[in-house]
């Protein structure tokens, strides 16, 4: 078993928002700069 | 008073109105130039494309000199165009580069299968987290918050390159931002199709073979998308934006596969209602017509003066201009003659373009100047320093 613990979603992307650090510690700024990540990781 | 008189906001003001003087077929000051520079900056400055990619400060000088050599109104790329930093810190991504052949590609992709359309489109976020990034990423499962969070630094730091580039070039070179902050940049669902959901290939089989599906999925997302912007610009104050040269942006690509049956199928409504609600509310829209959109251009023809403007690509710009009376055209210098041509020939073509075009007319370039042969440095200098400097009042 990997040691990926966010694969879930809702869950598991909400708990990576929750733990990433940025420089605003907003959790719907969080989750919106997570949905943009994930957009990057797919489109690029 | 001359831009050299003028200070960085003041030009910002000055070129905005070019633009906008320009699309609602009023005479402006001079003809405004849209230039389609992209990594052709990069090759012109002595840098190799490996080099500005993975170095921001490199990439920057780049975008500088480009800004300090070459007068123009507005720049399509400020560098900003590929993230590669931010996907190589994850895995191997779709977008590639070779410096020795100056070529910068994209391996043919897709976010998902055909029969998960609707799937997709119901909650894209929650597809693209359980099955788009592990099919892609074979080492998903072992990925920890270490990698998580190394990719995310480099996602802020190619923000924070792509808005200090978009300030420093605004508050610095007073080039103005291409749109307005309230309406921006939006991206119909059949195009998302076409560039990233389906692929080219899959989108034309979807067509063919599973057009309701399609359909279905293009509703789900432009109700998310498209629908909601629309009915955030209805609630805007009218007018436009003087700080920006267009209020509303978006490519047409999808158009390329599309019969005119298909364009009224999948894209037609949303983009009437856009164009109609624009209108309504005295604002202006740009539509980059990539490729050649020549078989719809029937459906743009009854819009008043005033609101669009299209950057054409492979379309001619003097049929276009007979097809669209009403649209504001963009475009007009081939690439072939800027690298091939000689100079005259580039300022002889330059000169006719603006007085037989203006008004309802800004100069740009055919295509994004990419490569080292889609432009000579010495044509491109003489032509933008031509557009600068040629008054329609003189």
């Amino acid at each position: 078993m990997g040691k990926n613990v966010y694969k879930d979603y809702p869950d598991g992307f909400n708990k990576l928002a929750e733990d990433l650090k940025m420089p605003m510690d907003d959790p719907m700024f969080k989750k919106v700069m997570l949905s943009m990540l994930v957009s990057t990781l797919a489109n690029n | 008073m001359t831009l050299k008189d003028m200070t960085p906001h003041e030009q910002v003001l000055y070129r905005s109105r070019l633009f906008r003087d320009a699309i609602a077929f009023r005479v402006p000051d001079r003809t405004p130039h849209f230039n389609c520079a992209v990594t052709w900056k990069i090759i012109d400055a002595g840098y190799k494309y490996s080099e500005a990619f993975n170095d921001y400060a490199i990439m920057e000088k780049c975008v500088r000199r480009f800004c300090e050599i070459y007068p123009f109104d507005l720049l399509m790329d400020n560098g900003a165009r590929n993230p590669f930093k931010v996907i190589e810190s994850f895995g191997k991504g779709y977008y590639y580069y070779d410096d020795d052949s100056c070529v910068v590609g994209v391996e043919p992709y897709q976010l998902c299968p055909s029969e998960d359309l609707v799937e997709y489109a119901k909650n894209p976020d929650k597809y693209l987290w359980e099955k788009t990034l592990p099919a892609k990423f074979p080492d998903w499962d072992d990925k920890g918050l270490e990698d998580f969070q190394r990719t995310m630094d480099e996602q802020f730091a190619f923000n924070n390159y792509s808005m200090g580039m978009m300030n420093i070039m605004r508050d610095e070179y007073g080039i103005p931002f291409a749109n307005s902050s309230q309406t921006g940049f939006p991206a119909f669902a059949i195009e998302t199709m076409f560039t990233a959901i389906r692929g080219i290939k899959g989108l034309a089989l979807d067509i063919r073979r599973n057009g309701d599906a399609l359909k279905e999925a293009v509703d789900i997302i432009d109700q998310n998308g498209i629908y909601k912007l629309i009915d955030k610009i209805a609630g805007l104050e009218e007018g436009t934006d003087p700080e920006t040269c267009y209020d509303i942006s978006s490519i047409m690509l999808a158009h390329t596969v599309l019969s005119p049956k298909s364009f009224e199928r999948y894209y037609y409504d949303p983009i009437n209602k856009l164009v109609n609600t624009i209108i309504s509310k005295k604002k202006q829209y740009r539509i980059t017509v990539e490729g050649a959109g020549k078989h719809l251009f029937d459906y743009f023809r009854d819009y008043p003066q005033g609101t669009l403007a299209m950057l054409l690509e492979q379309d001619d710009i003097y049929e276009c201009r007979e097809a669209l009376p009403n649209v504001c055209l963009i475009g007009g210098m081939e690439t072939t003659m800027l690298n091939d041509g000689t100079v005259q020939e580039c300022l002889d073509w330059s000169k006719k373009l603006i007085d037989e075009l203006t008004p309802g007319f800004i100069f740009g370039e055919n295509k994004f100047i990419s490569y080292k042969n889609d432009a000579n440095a010495e044509n491109f200098k003489a032509v933008c320093d031509f557009v600068a400097s040629y008054m329609n009042n003189r």
